[in-house]
């Protein structure tokens, strides 16, 4: 890792802590919370959102790597919508009798993210070789599936869908249970882990599946780990927040300019990236319903809808980018 | 090393067409096989089944008597390198970087990428991103990252699939002489080549495909003969001192 590679990092790292401090120390009456309840539920929100922002970009790097596609990512392929596909049905079918309901939603989530994933995998394969523009568009074909699907499930909850139409928009709950963010937590600093011990078989496998092979990189392992991983940790991400699109898209190009394509600075910096990210766009949907010019405000803003808002135009400006490679 | 074909066949698809099929030959320490033959000959499928990247449907490949392709790719890192024919690295690495990937299961040893480098003339593009340059140079880088990668081996297998398909005369001749070199220490060197002036004077050995199956095999003064030739290619091969010269009705 060079000098500057290293700066940079600590830099990143600094500012997410100094994100946090703010979060922890301002709201947005830009006052010293008197309440340790307050102070908590602030902690708990910005950890949530560094979460899910972990969790959504070390999946972004990982898909990004393996599938050999800058454009890939857990919103696009359709892991987010899997993952909230298995929410809502585990929701939907365990109104009933839930008896591990701690359980059960994180499992579906798992379940249908990974279920995406292969399907994703499986059909975009033709001779053993993965076309870019054909696997996104597998992708996409399924996440609209997935959402049609995920709508039906709204339909036939009734009036009991609405926590489940708020969901599905992408959002930090301040009220998220501690134990369910230290798991996350876990599961992202695990996640992160094993990216790093896989960081220099991930940068083999920019070679490509002949040559990676040919050096020596377990592909198929390493495929299917990644796999498990990058799924699992969209799950995670689904479950504290719902689907958020485009984090994992963005915070892994903005740290491979950074950083460069090395991924045991990759994938840390992308995880600082994108969980600052998140807690940014997290602070300000906050502030917003408190700016003078706003006029009634009527609660929180969905930060999936901020975050989609900005990485749409992102994502349009990458594949307008990427064609012009591809055209000869 | 020995590196045995027995029998091999392969096919894409189960139950379709073999483009390799039943090819028995033998791969020689200390020498560089020349594979020729047209255009869909099956000339790079046999690269990669002899690399262990595929697995033959019928038949076997056996180094040192294990199936190629049943070894731990780390440890079939360590004795055979491959090169690819469009090397291409889908990230932005910078040449060293590239080059050192060669290492990914062996020791770190930055002494062998710089040799591997030095060797392929691109000490100079070292810091370069390997993507920018020009496809003669991500070529050579390419064959840099094979040397790397067998840089303490005299027992090694290199298998290259048109190593010189993108080079200019001065870079040819370049290749040309680090893969005498390589033999000469003891290496075994497959180079999948379209030129038969380069094949002709590079090769000790000469194996000449048509259609999946090997026509011949032998030392390449006496496997190169006008009317085998002809066999291969369809059409009609001039007798020349040092080359073989294409005629074209």
């Amino acid at each position: 890792m060079t000098g500057k590679r290293t700066t940079r990092l600590l830099l990143l790292g600094l500012g997410l802590a100094a994100l946090v401090l703010a979060r922890l120390l301002a709201g947005y009456e830009m006052g010293w919370p008197a309440e340790p309840l307050v102070r908590e539920l602030r902690l708990a929100s910005a950890l949530g959102a560094v979460a899910v922002g972990l969790c959504l970009s070390v999946s972004g790097v990982m898909l990004q790597s393996l599938l050999r596609n800058p454009l890939a990512s857990p919103y696009i392929l359709g892991l987010a919508s899997g993952a909230a596909l298995g929410v809502g049905s585990a929701q939907l079918l365990g109104r009933a009798a839930d008896p591990i309901p701690w359980l059960t939603q994180p499992a579906a989530a798992v379940a249908g993210s990974l279920l995406v994933l292969i399907l994703v995998y499986r059909l975009s394969r033709r001779r053993g070789v993965i076309e870019p523009m054909t696997m996104l568009l597998v992708g996409v074909m399924l996440s609209v599936i997935a959402s049609a699907l995920l709508m039906l499930l709204t339909f036939l909850m009734g009036p009991n869908a609405d926590q489940l139409l708020r969901w599905m928009m992408g959002r930090l709950a301040p009220e998220t249970p501690p134990g369910l963010l230290a798991a996350a937590l876990l599961i992202g600093a695990a996640g992160l882990g094993l990216g790093l011990k896989w960081a220099p078989a991930l940068d083999a496998a920019a070679l490509g599946d002949d040559e990676a092979v040919s050096v020596g990189v377990r592909l198929d392992a390493l495929r299917t780990g990644m796999f498990i991983v990058a799924g699992t940790l969209t799950a995670v991400s689904v479950v504290l927040a719902g689907p958020i699109g485009f984090v994992g898209l963005i915070a892994p190009h903005v740290a491979r300019v950074l950083l460069g394509p090395g991924h045991a600075t990759l994938l840390i910096g992308a995880a600082l990236i994108g969980g600052g990210l998140l807690l940014a766009a997290d602070s300000l949907v906050q502030i917003i319903p408190h700016l003078p010019w706003i006029p009634q405000p009527r609660g929180l803003l969905p930060v999936g809808i901020l975050t989609s808002a900005i990485g749409g135009p992102m994502f349009i400006y990458l594949l307008r980018r990427r064609e012009s490679e591809w055209t000869p | 090393m020995t590196l045995r074909l027995e029998g091999a066949t392969f096919a894409y698809a189960r139950g379709g067409r073999p483009v390799i099929e039943g090819i028995t030959a033998e791969v020689a320490a200390g020498r560089i096989t020349a594979v020729i033959g047209p255009n869909a000959a099956g000339k790079s499928t046999l690269v990669r089944l002899m690399a262990g990247l595929l697995a033959p449907g019928a038949g076997r490949i056996l180094l040192d008597g294990v199936e190629a392709h049943r070894l731990d790719p780390r440890l079939r890192a360590a004795r055979i390198a491959y090169v690819p024919q469009r090397p291409r690295i889908d990230a932005p690495f910078t040449t060293a970087e590239a080059v050192a990937l060669g290492r990914f299961a062996q020791p770190r040893r930055p002494a062998a990428v710089h040799a591997a480098l030095a060797e392929c003339g691109l000490l100079e593009e070292r810091g370069r991103i390997l993507n920018t340059l020009s496809a003669g140079q991500q070529q050579r880088a390419a064959l840099a990252r094979a040397l790397a990668q067998v840089h303490e081996r005299d027992d090694a297998l290199l298998l290259l699939d048109e190593p010189t398909s993108a080079l200019d005369p001065l870079h040819v001749q370049q290749t040309a002489a680090i893969l005498r070199r390589s033999a000469q220490r003891g290496r075994a060197v497959v180079v999948v080549l379209h030129d038969l002036v380069l094949s002709r004077r590079l090769s000790d050995v000469t194996w000449i495909m048509h259609a999946g199956r090997l026509l011949a095999a032998g030392p390449t003064a006496d496997v190169c003969t006008p009317e085998r030739l002809e066999a291969a290619y369809g059409v009609r091969f001039a007798p020349a001192p040092q080359t073989l010269v294409a005629q074209v009705d």
